[in-house]
């Protein structure tokens, strides 16, 4: 297929007019999520916090500092895995996921976990999320690259 | 005895027996199967989705940019571990390397020479046709380093892994921050969801621009795996440009062939398949 297309892009006149306006879109967007994320993060504290974790605050504040620097790399595969958490499609995973992480974080405070006979983890969870997050990311992410 | 067997009583009592302990196993067996943790997902790996490579299809050649941009990472980050073993210097010319700039790469470096005339070992320069030189004298110096895990040899490592480069890139990239909630790590192991088991000696190696390359690429983590995954693809197989080059010719060849064949054919037959048998009947 990619010899037909290849053949075709010979074939047709192709001007790239587009590919700054692209690149505006996409720092848009980059934008718009660092927002999310920030948002994102301060629900996260808030669990962290909820949790009794002391480490949690710190790193979070060195994360924001990150991002307010512009000229800081960021690899658009941990923006395209960013943007794909929130589509319609993988959110119940990630809702589920975090479910998940809640259930098992309490059942690991437990008393008795030591001793049980099973003891959940939540890798399905993970998986599922990460099969839907790398289906949306897989057919984006080597345009991005070189 | 056999006649005690036979009796109707005796029947019923074995025929209960047997359904007891059947059914008891059975129930048993079902218990543990609920709890077991064969064959689960995490037990597989998570499958790597099916990246864009630019060699995917049936034409398309290495992007040689990227096996160059790709053999800097493995010299600067992966040679500490991995070695190399089946490529030489000499097979990077023409490929990502001038002659030259292989030549600076080996010279850096000492290879074993014959002894001198009172047997005392000596030590030259490397040359084009020596091979890349491994991290660690033997396995055992290798898995002392690592305690106890051989990091494998990367010449073949995308022939030999299911998913190939996706594997290899999805693995790369796959770390995340904090293994799922539940998940018990042996000592000195990293957690990374492609790895069947999910647990891996080997820890995340490549970050935001842990090399500088030297055509300016912006030095991601996904770029780095990227480029160093198709470099690998490269070391597994050499031969794949030419392949592509000679499937085409043969696909020409054998395709042209083929047409002349049916004209041949249709040329020789034509004056038979058109040929009219009349039979006229003697007349009386």
């Amino acid at each position: 297929m990619s010899f037909l297309r290849d053949l075709i892009d010979f074939a047709l006149p192709v001007a790239y007019a587009e590919e700054p306006e692209n690149e505006d879109e996409v720092e848009e967007s980059a934008k718009v999520e660092e927002e999310e994320e920030a948002e994102a993060e301060d629900q996260e504290e808030a669990v962290e916090d909820a949790e009794g974790d002391d480490e949690g605050d710190d790193e979070d504040e060195d994360d924001e500092d990150d991002e307010d620097d512009e000229d800081e790399l960021k690899d658009p595969l941990d923006t395209l895995r960013d943007e794909c958490q929130e589509t319609s499609a993988c959110k119940p995973y990630v809702h589920h996921f975090h479910e998940c992480i809640e259930r098992v974080t309490k059942e690991m405070e437990e008393e008795d976990y030591e001793s049980k006979h099973y003891k959940e983890d939540c890798v399905e969870e993970f998986f599922h999320l990460q099969h839907c997050i790398n289906d949306c990311v897989a057919p984006k992410l080597f345009h991005k690259l070189k | 005895m056999f006649r005690a067997v036979s009796t109707p009583l005796a029947q019923k009592f074995i025929t209960g027996a047997v359904a007891t302990t059947g059914l008891g196993a059975s129930y048993l067996l079902y218990q543990d199967s609920i709890t077991a943790n064969a064959m689960t997902a995490a037990e597989h790996g998570l499958h790597p989705p099916a990246y864009g490579w630019s060699h995917n299809g049936m034409f398309e050649t290495f992007d040689h940019a990227s096996i160059r941009r790709g053999f800097q990472v493995y010299r600067d980050v992966c040679a500490a571990c991995h070695s190399l073993d089946r490529i030489a210097w000499r097979n990077l010319v023409g490929v990502s390397h001038t002659a030259s700039e292989a030549k600076a790469f080996c010279e850096e470096l000492e290879y074993d020479d014959e002894p001198d005339d009172e047997g005392a070992p000596r030590k030259r320069p490397g040359k084009l046709a020596d091979y890349l030189p491994s991290p660690y004298e033997n396995e055992q110096a290798a898995r002392a380093a690592n305690q106890g895990a051989l990091p494998p040899d990367l010449s073949l490592i995308v022939k030999a892994r299911h998913g190939a480069c996706d594997y290899i890139f999805s693995l790369l990239t796959g770390y995340p921050d904090e293994p799922p909630a539940g998940v018990v790590l042996p000592p000195g192991s990293n957690y990374n969801p492609y790895f069947p088991g999910g647990s891996i000696a080997m820890g995340r190696v490549l970050f935001d621009e842990l090399v500088e390359y030297e055509d300016g690429t912006p030095a991601t983590t996904s770029q780095m795996a990227k480029d160093v995954t198709t470099f690998l693809n490269w070391a597994a197989e050499p031969e794949h440009d030419d392949r592509k080059k000679w499937g085409l010719k043969a696909l020409i060849v054998t395709s042209s062939l083929y047409l002349v064949a049916i004209w041949v054919k249709r040329f020789k037959w034509q004056p038979i398949k058109n040929r009219k048998i009349r039979f006229d009947p003697p007349k009386k």
